[in-house]
Formats: structure tokens, sequence, C-alpha cells
């Protein structure tokens, strides 16, 4: 395990992450060495969340809709059509499809660096203080029954890539996962994601 | 010696404090709720905070609960939500008494569809009485979307009264969880600039009212199901009252400029209440009805200190 800080390349994560969420990435002209595999992560994460979105859609789409005033029966059925549909649709998935290597590398600096940031130390203790201590994690296996979610840190949510509406990121002891919030699934995650101590 | 026993008892008895204390003024047109938190247990003892929740409404018809997240613990099947929430409240919402449900870190985010918790299939959302406006956040989940709703809806609004709730609180003596300095980062700020006058949390399981903090009320009510006896950290200069002996709710009338408080325990006993006056936000009356500090857990006394000039009055 790599030790982060806040490094330039935190600082590059950043700046990338700013620059893309108030710009297109199709008007993407990165010309900075150092940050261009974090723009390349970030263009790469964004493209992979799109095709996940749409996934995610269309497997939406083909069950009959949630009310917004449903019975507890309609939502556990609704979840449950929608998390069959998306893991068939998904079935040759495998762990770091969305995480890739470029991804991991762009959100570990993200995290790493906010932990390195003043107040940084509050912030994982919010996050271990909720998050389960240790499950054993599959990518489209279900998120367990009656686990809690980790709290995720606003300061953390504001430096990390926006995520589609469907999508959330939480995590499990020290690894980050993102979870699908209507399927109630994991669709990716990172182990290790917040450095532990003495990495 | 048996007469006396006998004697001592039916005193006791006579003494025992019951729901039928209402320290609120119950006038005919207030906007009037309940609040609780940390509800989802299914145990027996939120069944019983729930029949005593009954017998207050008879005597003071709140026609709307506010509830402050971890609504349904240990998983989110049809049968949790009948044994964790329809069963504990069904005198209530046999009643017609509507729920405004926030989301804990215990809920399937999915709970936003269920009809009876009534939003609507968002995770935060708002809503109105008369000059009130609600405020309802996702304390677990705060990104950029929400912080720009909250913003932009906190903006919009020129109700006399506003109200947050969530399941995490932003000021806290809980042994367990402490405050959550990290959203009070990116909340207070807003609150303080929009002039939010009261919060809610829960996520503690106890019951504890802050002294104000920039000018805002804050109160915690996470004992709805759940408990933590003895959980309230004594010396940490926040607290004006706090119960940590027994599961609690609270009631709350506000008419006009005035919003009377009462929190009572599962004995149906009052642990705390008060009024918070606006909007010169001059005032704030509370104390409970003499609780008997062994039993309550009732820690610092009324102290508030004066901010936004506001000031406490004295006991009722």
């Amino acid at each position: 395990m790599r030790a982060i800080s806040r490094t330039p390349s935190y600082f590059a994560a950043c700046l990338v992450v700013a620059w893309l969420t108030s710009t297109s990435a199709g008007h993407l002209h990165a010309s900075s060495a150092p940050a261009d595999d974090l723009v390349s992560g970030l263009k790469q994460f964004n493209d992979l969340l799109d095709a996940y979105a749409e996934l995610h859609r269309k497997a939406a789409a083909s069950i009959p809709a949630l009310e917004r005033n449903a019975t507890p029966e309609k939502i556990s059925t609704a979840e449950h059509l929608l998390a069959g549909r998306i893991i068939a649709a998904r079935a040759h998935v495998k762990r770091g499809s969305i995480f890739t290597p470029d991804v991991r590398r762009l959100l570990r600096s993200i995290i790493g660096g906010e932990i390195e940031a003043p107040g940084g130390a509050l912030a994982v203790a919010a996050i271990m203080e909720s998050a389960p201590r240790k499950l054993k994690l599959k990518v489209n296996a279900p998120y367990p029954e009656g686990v809690p979610l980790s709290t995720v840190p606003p300061a953390l949510l504001l430096t990390l890539p926006k995520l589609p509406d469907v999508l959330e990121y939480r995590f499990i002891g020290r690894d980050l996962i993102l979870r699908d919030n209507r399927a109630n699934i994991v669709v990716d995650y990172i182990e290790e994601a917040i450095p532990g101590a003495g990495s | 010696m048996r007469r006396a026993f006998l004697w001592l008892l039916l005193f006791s008895l006579s003494m025992a404090p019951s729901a039928q204390e209402l320290t609120v003024p119950n006038k005919p047109d207030s906007v009037k709720f309940a609040v609780m938190g940390d509800t989802g247990t299914g145990s027996r003892k939120q069944r019983q905070v729930g029949e005593v929740m009954a017998k207050v409404r008879a005597m003071f018809p709140f026609d709307f609960v506010i509830m402050l997240g971890d609504n349904l613990y240990g998983g989110s099947k049809p049968a949790d939500y009948q044994k964790r929430f329809e069963l504990p409240y069904k005198a209530l919402i046999d009643a017609g008494v509507t729920f405004y449900a926030a989301l804990g870190n215990h809920d399937d985010p999915n709970e936003r569809f269920y009809k009876l918790f009534n939003m609507d299939g968002k995770q935060y959302y708002t809503f109105a009485r008369q000059n009130v406006r609600f405020f309802v956040l996702d304390s677990d989940y705060v990104d950029r979307d929400q912080l720009r709703w909250i913003e932009d809806e906190l903006t919009a609004s020129d109700d006399a009264w506003k109200i947050a709730y969530f399941h995490h609180p932003l000021y806290s003596s809980g042994r367990r969880h402490g405050l959550a300095a990290e959203l009070r980062q990116v909340l207070e700020p807003l609150f303080v600039r929009h002039e939010v006058d009261v919060v809610f949390a829960g996520h503690e399981h106890f019951y504890e009212r802050i002294k104000p903090q920039k000018g805002i009320y804050y109160f915690i009510s996470g004992s709805g199901g759940q408990l933590r006896a003895g959980n309230i950290r004594s010396g940490t200069g926040l607290t004006a009252a706090g119960f940590d002996r027994d599961q609690s709710f609270m009631i709350v009338e506000i008419d006009g400029d005035d919003l009377y408080f009462q929190a009572i325990a599962r004995t149906g006993r009052t642990v705390d209440s008060g009024v918070i006056h606006q909007p010169e936000h001059a005032r704030l009356t509370s104390g409970a009805p003499d609780p008997d500090p062994q039993d309550n857990g009732a820690l610092d006394g009324g102290g508030v200190s004066g901010q936004k000039s506001r000031a406490p009055l004295g006991c009722r």
C-alpha cells in the first residue's frame, strides 16, 4: 500500500474534478503532464458511470415503475426486480470494471488528500465510527440487509467526482464501495481506499 | 406494617406522573406535532412509547409526527415496516396522523418511497404547515446537490418559522457519537445565514436540549425506541436539559411567535418543557416540572446562553 499524502497529485486531482464538473468532458484539453493520468482517470470514470446509469435506466424501464407512495411489498418487489435485471445485465462484470486502475489512483489521491487536510482526522473518525467494520465484498452482491450505511463526510463528497443519482459512495471499514441506491447492490469497490496507519 | 405499605403504595401511585400533564397551551388553531427519533426497533418499549403518544394525542391533537431517522433497524422487508412502524403507531396511523420521515444511517434509502413516510420518493424535501416550514435533510449523505437544494429552499422561504430536521446532531453531549463536526461545518453557516430557528436530530439515543448555538435551538430526540442509558456526558457546556434514563419523544406547539415544547418519557412523565419566543427571538422559558434528577438523568438545568438576543426567562 503506497503512502498517500496531500501531494501535488491530490491538488491536480481536485483541480481536474472541479474543472470537469464545471465544463464538459468533451472540451477537455489537458496539457499538464502530471495531471494527465488523473484527467484520463476522471474521463474514464465519467464514461463508465454514464454507461452504468444507462444500464440502470434500461433495467428500471423494463419493470413496473415504483410509485412515490408505495407499499412495503411494492418497494421490496421493485428493489429485487431491479437488482435482478441489473445483475443479469452485468453478469460478466468483475471487480475493477468501474474502479479501473486509473480511477482507483484518482480516488485514492482525493481521499488521501482529504485525510491529510486540516480536519481530515475528523473525517476519518466519522467514517470509521459509522462504517461497518468488515464485510465480504462482491460485485453485484446485495448490500447486506440490516447493515447500517456509513456516513460520507460532506467535505469528501464535495471533492469526489459527482455520481449519477442512482449511485452513491459508501465505506465498509476502509474500503470504498459504489452502491446502487435503488437496486441496493454493490456495483464496484476499492479495498483500502482509506490508507491505514503505517501505510 | 402492611397497611403502611399499602398507603405508601397508593400515595406513590397517586403521585406518579402521567401523560395527562400538558405544559403546552394546546390552543385550537396552533401548529401541533410530535417528534421522535431512532424508533424502529420493534421492541416492547417502542410500542409503549407509541401508546403514550396516542394517549397524549387524545388531549393534544397533533396531526403530524416528524421522524428523525433510523426508522427501521435490522432490515426493510415488509414485515419490518409492520413490526417496527405500523404496529407501534397503529393508533396514530388509524387516527389519520401523518408521518414525515428523515433517513438515518440504519435506513434503506428506498424507504423514501414508502407512502406512510410521506417523502414523495425524495431523500430530502420540504413541507409547510401554516407559517412553519420544515426542511428535512439526509444527513448521512450531504453532497453538493443537497447543499445546493437546502441553500435554494432556505433562500426562497419567507416563513415565520424555519425548522430543519435530520438524523445526525450538529451538537451533542453523547459519549457514543458526539457532535458531527464535519456536518456542522457545512450546515451551520447556512442555518445561521438563513435564520433557521430550531433544529431537531436523533442518532444519539437520548433526549437533549442544547443551549442555543449562534441563535439556533437544537434538540436531540433519539430515544423513541432505542436508549443509551447514562450516555449524556456532563461538563460539555452544551446541555440545557437532558434525559437519558428511558425512552422519550417530544410534542411541539407553534402559536404565532411562540414555539412550546415538551419532552415526555415512556412512562408519560414530562422530562423537559419550555417555550421559544420569536420573531424578536427574545426569550426562552424553560424547565421541567421538577423531575427527579436521579431517575431523570437531567443535566445542567435550564441555563441558556442568550444569543441572537434570546435569553431565558425562568422556569415554568
